[in-house]
């Protein structure tokens, strides 16, 4: 069972460069932030595992993105009311009310609107922040956690040493 | 794009994608089951179960199985119980977030049955303030007269007979104003002045010279002694005049004074005495209670249905916003090319399982947007033949077409119903059951936005009541003796007014035969206490009454002084031509006493 946790472990932290785990972090923002039964979520699903980002990224970011939206929702609440009654938008707005795709996506919710937008609007410098800190923290902070006591503990357990067995992977 | 490209997660999300909606496929009716009670608890305030909810794709439908409303003012009991629903839907609506139902099954709907577990919810959601408004007692409470003869010596004790006041007061009126006549006439001239008077006409007779001069003083003596007499005299009939009008004005203090005992006797008759206002609407003072609570259980439940029909909307600029049941922010609703309600059911068909038997129906138009729709809910119910009734039909509709102008109607109509056992009246001294009845009734209400106007016709007959007062007297005998007779009356019954403020107005025959058995009775006994009232307030007040009369008789003692007095100064002042000269000639003037 172990050696089947490890390989799972294998699989979700197989991409691990920088820009695959900002996509991971912006996906999961997408995810996190909007309602988790929306219907384009199943689109950032599919990307989510089309494309080559990580897995634990996206599971943790989902995560905490999706905590993070409980305090933001009345702030896309806002958002999204401002821009579905916005006077210039109404004819877009009235014929994807009137297509049953839309509809199904419910985007004439306030929160559902107003998580996209903000979500989408972050995505693009979310990805290039994110890659940064990414970077600075492999450079600077990745030496000192691999030599802090918790993580010489976590390497001498018996599951770490299948995961490194699994992963053939090389300390650096 | 290799490097990018994961081919094996196309793979990954079918199988996901296919594993989300197996599990949806297995736990959507367990969803569909909590989505029932927790929308349904948030409507009545109560819980709501629903034993087993099946939902079928090919074709999309719903069935629902033993749905229990818990009354939330009886939570071991359900308002309502549906042994089964059943419904289909229509896909492409369904995805668009509506619910179109065509034909809605509803099979055996039966009211207050028991239930095993309390349905209370810790918290009423949704309870609004017009419902607790209801729940407050807004029925009037009538009272009830007593019926018992008091006992009216106990009675004038702890009363203050304002008749006697008056007595009091007019009697001290009447002696302040005898002294002050008595002072008057001492200082108004009397028997003795005249006697002066005549002596000086006699000196002035005796002490004429002769002679033309001598006549001419003599004239001018006697000039002066009749001015002087004059003077005196109208000084004596001015009295006479005051004292007339004086004495006329205590006669009508004293007669004002007389009528006050029977005036007392009136107002205690009617603050303690036994009216025949008391028993001439009885049938509203004994029924009206219960009908009053039925009233307000009816607009109660009307209460709580309101707010499926009544939609929360709010409109932001020209689009409607709505607030969602159970999700987080607001639904913003834009022109639709086929608008259609968000649920809809066209016709249900409900059948309900009485005692008597089955009664069933359809309700059409079931939507809280009836302003898209355009139609009013309707509701059509009929049976016949059933196990103690003849026939039952029930129609009605509610209208929300223009929500500023709601309007609901209900026609409700029972023909031959037997009433079984039942409380007419739940008062403790004046409990009335009902054994056993046929009926005949006919009720139609209808409520425009806050006004109610309901009329409840019912001839009851094949009647058998009884009346086990606790109040043991003659009236109270009677009335229950009359009412373990009647064997059939006619009632009318009109609720009119608002919701929260309305009047119950209620006729019935039964008041007619219960004032028959209690007229003449009730009369003996009205009689009986006028008279002992009468009796015992005389008693009080006879005596300084007569004072009074006899206080008056002396008002004529100083008239017929004044008239003495006139009469003592009415003498001729002087003889021949010197006679000519006086101003009454000898007549005598005589005042003439009212009394």
């Amino acid at each position: 069972m172990l050696t089947a946790l490890a390989k799972l472990l294998k699989v979700l932290n197989s991409e691990t460069d920088p820009g695959q785990i900002s996509l991971a972090l912006c996906f999961s923002m997408v995810a996190g932030f909007t309602p988790f039964f929306a219907l384009h979520n199943l689109l950032v699903l599919l990307l989510v595992l089309v494309l080559r980002v990580n897995l634990s990224a996206f599971s943790l970011g989902t995560a905490a993105f999706s905590l993070l939206a409980f305090a933001l929702d009345p702030l896309f609440h806002q958002v999204g009311l401002a821009a579905l009654t916005a006077e210039g938008l109404r004819g877009l707005w009235t014929a994807l009310y009137n297509q049953t795709l839309w509809r199904v996506e419910r985007f004439n919710n306030s929160v559902v609107m107003g998580s996209l937008i903000v979500s989408i609007v972050l995505f693009v410098p979310a990805y290039f922040a994110s890659n940064v800190l990414i970077k600075k923290y492999r450079e600077n902070i990745l030496q000192w956690v691999q030599k802090t006591r918790l993580m010489t503990w976590l390497k001498a357990t018996k599951f770490y040493g299948i995961y490194e067995k699994v992963q053939g992977w090389r300390s650096s | 794009m290799k490097k990018w490209i994961r081919t094996p997660g196309l793979a990954a999300f079918v199988g996901l994608t296919a594993l989300i909606g197996a599990v949806w496929y297995f736990f959507v009716d367990t969803w569909a089951e909590w989505a029932v009670e927790e929308t349904g608890a948030f409507f009545v305030g109560a819980k709501v179960d629903l034993a087993q909810a099946d939902v079928t794709f090919l074709p999309l439908g719903v069935t629902l199985s033993k749905l229990e409303v818990t009354n939330p003012d009886e939570p071991m009991e359900n308002a309502v119980e549906v042994r089964e629903i059943a419904f289909g839907l229509d896909a492409l609506n369904a995805l668009r977030r509506k619910a179109i139902i065509e034909e809605m099954a509803v099979e055996g709907v039966q009211f207050s049955t028991p239930r095993k577990t309390s349905g209370a919810l810790p918290q009423k959601a949704g309870e609004s303030s017009t419902i607790k408004e209801f729940a407050k007692d807004t029925a009037e409470k009538l009272e009830i007269p007593s019926f018992e003869v008091p006992d009216v010596k106990k009675l004038l004790e702890s009363e203050d007979l304002e008749s006697l006041k008056i007595v009091n007061s007019v009697k001290e009126q009447i002696e302040a104003e005898k002294t002050g006549w008595k002072k008057r006439l001492d200082e108004l001239p009397n028997k003795e002045t005249f006697e002066k008077y005549k002596k000086r006409a006699d000196e002035i007779k005796k002490g004429g010279k002769g002679g033309a001069a001598g006549a001419l003083a003599v004239a001018g003596d006697i000039q002066k002694l009749k001015a002087d007499i004059d003077k005196d005299l109208n000084a004596i009939k001015k009295a006479k005049s005051d004292l007339e009008n004086k004495v006329s004005e205590l006669q009508k203090l004293v007669k004002d004074a007389k009528d006050a005992p029977f005036k007392d006797i009136e107002r205690l008759k009617d603050k303690y005495g036994l009216s025949p206002k008391g028993i001439a609407n009885l049938t509203r003072i004994f029924l009206g209670p219960k009908i009053a609570h039925w009233t307000r259980q009816a607009l109660i439940w009307h209460a709580r249905l309101k707010p499926m029909l009544d939609k929360a909307k709010d409109k932001k600029g020209e689009v409607e916003v709505e607030k969602p049941a159970r999700a987080k922010g607001v639904d913003v609703k834009f022109a639709e090319k086929e608008p259609l309600p968000d649920f809809l059911v066209r016709k249900a068909g409900v059948s309900v399982e009485l005692e008597a038997g089955e009664f069933s129906g359809e309700i059409t138009d079931i939507t809280s947007d009836q302003p898209i729709l355009g139609r009013p809910l309707k509701l059509a119910f009929a049976a016949e033949k059933l196990k103690g009734m003849d026939a039952i039909t029930l129609n009605g509709s509610m209208n929300r077409v223009s929500p500023e102008k709601p309007k609901d109607n209900v026609r409700l109509e029972l023909k031959g119903y037997k009433l079984a056992s039942m409380s007419l009246s739940d008062s403790a001294d004046w409990p009335i059951q009902l054994e056993g009845a046929l009926t005949d009734a006919v009720l139609d209400g209808t409520l425009e936005g806050e006004n109610l106007n309901a009329t409840i016709k019912a001839n009851l007959r094949s009647l058998k009541l009884s009346a086990p007062f606790k109040k043991d007297n003659a009236v109270a005998k009677a009335i229950a003796s009359a009412l373990e007779g009647v064997n059939s009356f006619a009632l009318e019954a009109k609720v009119r007014g608002t919701l929260k403020q309305y009047d119950l107005e209620l006729k019935s025959d039964l008041d007619k035969i219960l004032q028959q058995a209690v007229d003449r009775l009730l009369g003996d006994l009205i009689a009986k206490f006028e008279k002992e009232l009468k009796d015992q307030i005389f008693a009080k007040v006879g005596g300084p009454l007569k004072e009074l009369d006899g206080l008056m008789g002396g008002f004529g003692g100083i008239g017929d002084e004044l008239s003495n007095r006139l009469k003592a100064g009415s003498f001729p002042v002087g003889g021949g031509a010197a006679n000519s000269l006086l101003p009454t000639g000898g007549k005598k003037s005589k005042i003439k006493l009212p009394f």
